[in-house]
């Protein structure tokens, strides 16, 4: 229905090629009548004519009545109708848009940044600083169209090139520096002898047993203390002895607690240093995927040694 | 008795059709002032509402004649099917201030690089003026003052002809050092002390 009346209207002014004439306005009434009504009148309508008109004072038309009017309406309608809607929003929107401009916001920059208006106010006496004023109160940037754009001269691709080759001198230089004087970070390995720590964890369960006479002990009731170094290198005694089927590990449930089983036939043996060496094996595979930091090393110390014995052989020959 | 019929004064068509070509050169001008980059005839064409670039061309080849005889301060600049109003060579340095130069500083030392070593291996380039230089050189390449071949796995970079005639350089001439430079204008005959100031 609607856009039926759109085509109708834009058919007539197709024959008649005359300029949709805007409605004057008589009263303040009057604007909200065209914001309300369902006419084809958008916010550019009543601003541009209430410039040219010059009857009702734009700064002055009230947005809280206008807001008040446009809920009266909402609240009349049946169905939404977002077109209204747009249009109200975008008028109130403009409105006060213009209240602000209108009520000083610049007078208020003046109050509180003084110092950057002094300068404009010292060079008033030179020009129509009113004028200037105004200009910029409307927030238009003088745009002028100019060839922005020169030709550049051999001096100044001469001095680039100066430019460009310093850059690259610096960069060398910092390279250089960096590669002679920076102190690295030194990658520790601890190294740990398993064994006294297995054998240690061992008297631990042995002397758990004979005290409590109980064969199952909670993990937490062996360790020497509550750190975490010692609970890692308890945890993984207890792994190794376990590997070894000295002792038992299970958890029942995860994150719960752990649970030595100890085996009284195997704590009645002696713990010999092979099977404790047999039990660290695997440390030596992952010994192999260690970083290249400690192959490197491996590999001086092979170098060193090929060499010792080179010049070993040196010394025996020169000897005989 | 033969009555004289006085001819009126004849609107010669000549006359419309000067009005006309002054009327698009007007336009055409206006254009080019506005679009320092430069703007090719098919567009100005367009703009001016025209389908024969070829009546385009010949406005524009008038109105370059009409700087030269003026004697302007500017030029009308024919780079192909580009066309430019610049300032002329001669002015740049009264400029230099107001107008920005048409090369970004940072693509001006990659040019500079480029030109000293008389072409060079693009991942040379890239090794001395960083990663960016990657796209100074495709902006250098579209405009036309560098040319690139296939060099192995990288590039080969190449001062073009452009590049030659806009710093009014030797074809194949390498660009100096500011050192360089120095000497060179030194042995000139009638120079006495030179020094450069950047």
């Amino acid at each position: 229905m609607y856009m039926a009346k759109l085509k109708t209207k834009t058919q007539i002014e197709d024959v008649e090629d005359t300029r949709i004439e805007t409605p004057k306005i008589e009263s303040t009434d009057q604007v909200y009548d065209l914001i309300f009504k369902e006419d084809d009148v958008t916010w550019r309508t009543i601003i541009i004519d209430l410039a040219k008109s010059g009857k009702i004072d734009p700064w002055d038309v009230e947005i809280s009545t206008l807001a008040q009017e446009y809920l009266k309406i909402v609240s009349k309608l049946k169905e939404t109708n977002f077109r209204l809607s747009g249009k109200v929003i975008s008028a109130a929107a403009l409105l006060l848009r213009l209240k602000a401009d209108r009520m000083g916001y610049k007078e208020f920059l003046q109050l509180t940044h003084p110092e950057e208006f002094q300068e404009q106010l010292d060079e008033g006496d030179l020009f129509d600083f009113e004028g200037e004023k105004r200009f910029s109160k409307a927030g238009l940037q003088p745009r002028i169209p100019g060839i922005r754009k020169r030709k550049v001269t051999v001096f100044e691709l001469i001095d680039a090139l100066k430019q460009a080759l310093e850059v690259d001198q610096r960069r060398e230089l910092r390279l250089r520096d960096y590669g002679r004087d920076v102190i690295r970070p030194v990658q520790e390995i601890k190294q740990t002898n398993w064994v006294e720590r297995i054998q240690a964890v061992f008297d631990i369960l042995r002397s758990y047993v004979t005290k409590f006479k109980k064969t199952t002990a909670e993990f937490t009731d062996i360790i020497p203390s509550g750190s975490k170094e010692d609970k890692i290198w308890t945890f993984t005694s207890l792994l190794h002895l376990a590997n070894e089927g000295k002792v038992g590990l299970r958890q029942e449930e995860p994150f719960g607690k752990i649970y030595v089983d100890i085996n009284e036939e195997e704590l009645s043996k002696k713990l010999k240093r092979e099977d404790i060496e047999d039990a660290i094996k695997p440390q030596e595979i992952i010994k192999e995927h260690l970083p290249s930091i400690k192959i490197k090393s491996e590999k001086v110390r092979r170098n060193n040694s090929g060499k010792k014995n080179k010049k070993s052989a040196k010394t025996t020959r020169k000897r005989k | 008795m033969v009555k004289k019929i006085k001819s009126q004064p004849k609107q010669p068509e000549n006359a419309n059709k000067l009005q006309d070509i002054s009327e698009l050169k007007a336009k055409l001008e206006a254009i080019l002032f506005c679009m320092p980059e430069g703007v090719s005839i098919q567009v100005l064409a367009h703009k001016v509402n025209l389908g024969f670039t070829s009546t385009v061309k010949g406005a524009l080849q008038d109105l370059q004649q009409d700087y030269v005889k003026r004697g302007a301060g500017l030029h009308l600049l024919d780079n192909g099917d580009i066309w430019k109003l610049r300032i002329k060579d001669e002015h740049t340095a009264i400029v230099k201030e107001a107008a920005e130069p048409e090369f970004e500083k940072s693509v001006l030392e990659t040019l500079a690089y480029i030109a000293w070593r008389g072409g060079s291996r693009q991942c040379d380039v890239v090794r001395v003026r960083s990663n960016k230089s990657y796209t100074h050189i495709k902006t250098l390449i579209e405009k036309g003052y560098v040319e690139s071949s296939k060099s192995g796995l990288s590039k080969w970079l190449q001062p073009t002809k452009k590049f030659y005639e806009y710093f009014d350089m030797k074809q194949g001439e390498k660009l100096k050092t500011p050192q360089q430079f120095i000497a060179t204008v030194s042995e000139l005959p009638g120079v006495i002390d030179i020094s450069y100031s950047e």
